[in-house]
């Protein structure tokens, strides 16, 4: 319970750092995915079952709140999610590198996802350009910004652990 | 989430059961094209007065730090601005007198039906969108101050774009730089129709992309492009932006080029909502 309530906050809060907050922190115009950190950091933690149900949620929100199709970013997050979870028994104790690397290859991944379903399917084929201004810059910001925040889960999913090992004694 | 260790559903079935019913949403939300009303609500509730405390923390920090760097450009600007202020008064005074002229001109021929006669709302961008993709915002005025679907939105005496989504307290707007906007436009001078497309591509160098514009018409780089109005969703007369770089197409029919906005689009904080729409003119 306490787990669910916590990680509704964590992204109501990523949702609200990456449309209002970072837009005051635009490296050349370009807004790091926190709601892709999120999802990637829990599932890595936690598996793919949490992966995914996360990823659902936070695509729906980001769905929702932009006007415009609903269940685009759900079903994007969701993969996510879910795909990221098999690293899982990868992970020991405090290792960044492995989930760094996930973060990167995950943003990766998203970005080339919209590109070809809203881009490409309208004609627009120059994806040198558009890999060079909006796919790696994204990428490269949401890493460093990953660094702080894969972290920052890492121990609210300790505490998390710890609650929950002692009430089910 | 604990729920993982009562029941134990497998993960491959939950996928299955999620990715479908995101593949319903997809399909029943482009066909019906109008948000659920759940979003919506919680969106007016619990993420635009958020957003608004975080929007004017935001200000409110950007512009200390601002204050702090200008300190000592303002001395010299001000400076250089005192001698200035002396020079502009004369010009002033010629100006009001054109002014007097003009209005008088404008009364004769009809003409005070320029965006100066439509109705507005002010509004504050409180939010943009969380890809990089795409240029849409949400304003902090929604259908309580009687904002539709459709409305056109200024700045700097400028387009910013349209209205497409309303919640209780909020709007999504669309802009015209997006990449999936286009609007059909018109050159000021000589009235020729063009349509003018936003483009991520270009406006990485302040421009967007305009076309459609027909071979032989006489227009110069530098015209100054409007609404156009044959648009059935833009209010006619109002200001894009300055044509440049014209070309003839591959097919030699048409002419395009680009247009730099007269909006500001980095620094959009308050826009106005024009609250006629085209079909209230029509009537």
């Amino acid at each position: 319970m306490k787990r669910l309530i916590i990680v509704t906050i964590l992204i109501l809060i990523s949702y609200l750092l990456e449309v209002s907050v970072f837009s005051y922190f635009k490296m050349a115009g370009i807004v790091p995915n926190i709601m892709l950190i999120l999802v990637v950091s829990f599932a890595v933690m936690r598996g793919n079952m949490e992966g995914m149900l996360i990823g659902f949620f936070s695509g729906l929100i980001l769905d929702g709140f932009s006007g415009e199709i609903i269940g685009y970013y759900a079903l994007i997050f969701l993969v996510i999610g879910y795909l990221n979870g098999f690293f899982q028994p990868l992970i020991y104790s405090n290792n960044m590198m492995l989930p760094l690397i996930l973060v990167l290859v995950s943003s990766l991944v998203y970005n080339f996802i919209i590109y070809f379903f809203s881009f490409m399917f309208r004609n627009k084929l120059d994806i040198e350009f558009y890999t060079m201004h909006v796919m790696i810059p994204e990428t490269v910001y949401t890493f460093f910004i990953a660094i702080f925040l894969y972290n920052f889960y890492y121990y609210i999913n300790h505490k998390l652990e710890v609650i929950e090992k002692r009430s089910s004694i | 989430m604990n729920r993982k260790s009562n029941i134990d559903i497998p993960p491959k079935v939950v996928l299955l059961i999620l990715s479908t019913l995101s593949v319903i949403l997809i399909v029943v939300s482009s066909i019906f094209s109008s948000t659920v009303p759940v979003f919506n609500t919680v969106f007016s509730a619990v993420v635009v007065p958020m957003e608004e405390g975080i929007n004017s923390i935001g200000t409110f920090v950007a512009d200390r730090y601002k204050n702090l760097e200008e300190i000592s450009t303002l001395r010299d600007e001000n400076q250089k601005l005192k001698e200035k202020v002396a020079e502009l008064q004369l010009e002033v005074k010629n100006i009001e007198s054109d002014q007097r002229e003009l209005k008088e001109l404008r009364k004769l021929y009809k003409l005070d039906q320029t965006y100066e006669s439509y109705e507005t709302v002010g509004a504050r961008v409180i939010s943009t969108d969380s890809s990089n993709w795409y240029n849409t915002f949400v304003i902090d005025k929604g259908a309580e101050d009687g904002i539709e679907v459709n409305m056109n939105v200024i700045a700097d005496s400028g387009l910013v774009g349209i209205v497409y989504n309303v919640g209780k307290n909020y709007s999504n707007v669309r802009s015209i730089i997006d990449d999936t906007s286009s609007v059909s436009a018109m050159f000021e001078t000589t009235a020729d129709n063009c349509i003018v497309n936003g483009d991520l591509k270009s406006i990485e160098n302040g421009f967007i992309t305009v076309s459609h514009i027909s071979k032989d018409a006489k227009v110069n780089e530098g015209d100054v492009l409007v609404t156009s109005n044959v648009s059935s969703r833009f209010l006619s007369g109002i200001t894009i932006g300055y044509i440049s770089d014209i070309t003839i197409d591959n097919n030699g029919l048409t002419k395009s080029g680009k247009v730099t906005p007269v909006v500001d689009f980095k620094h959009l904080q308050e826009v106005l909502v024009v609250t006629t729409t085209k079909d209230d003119g029509n009537e």
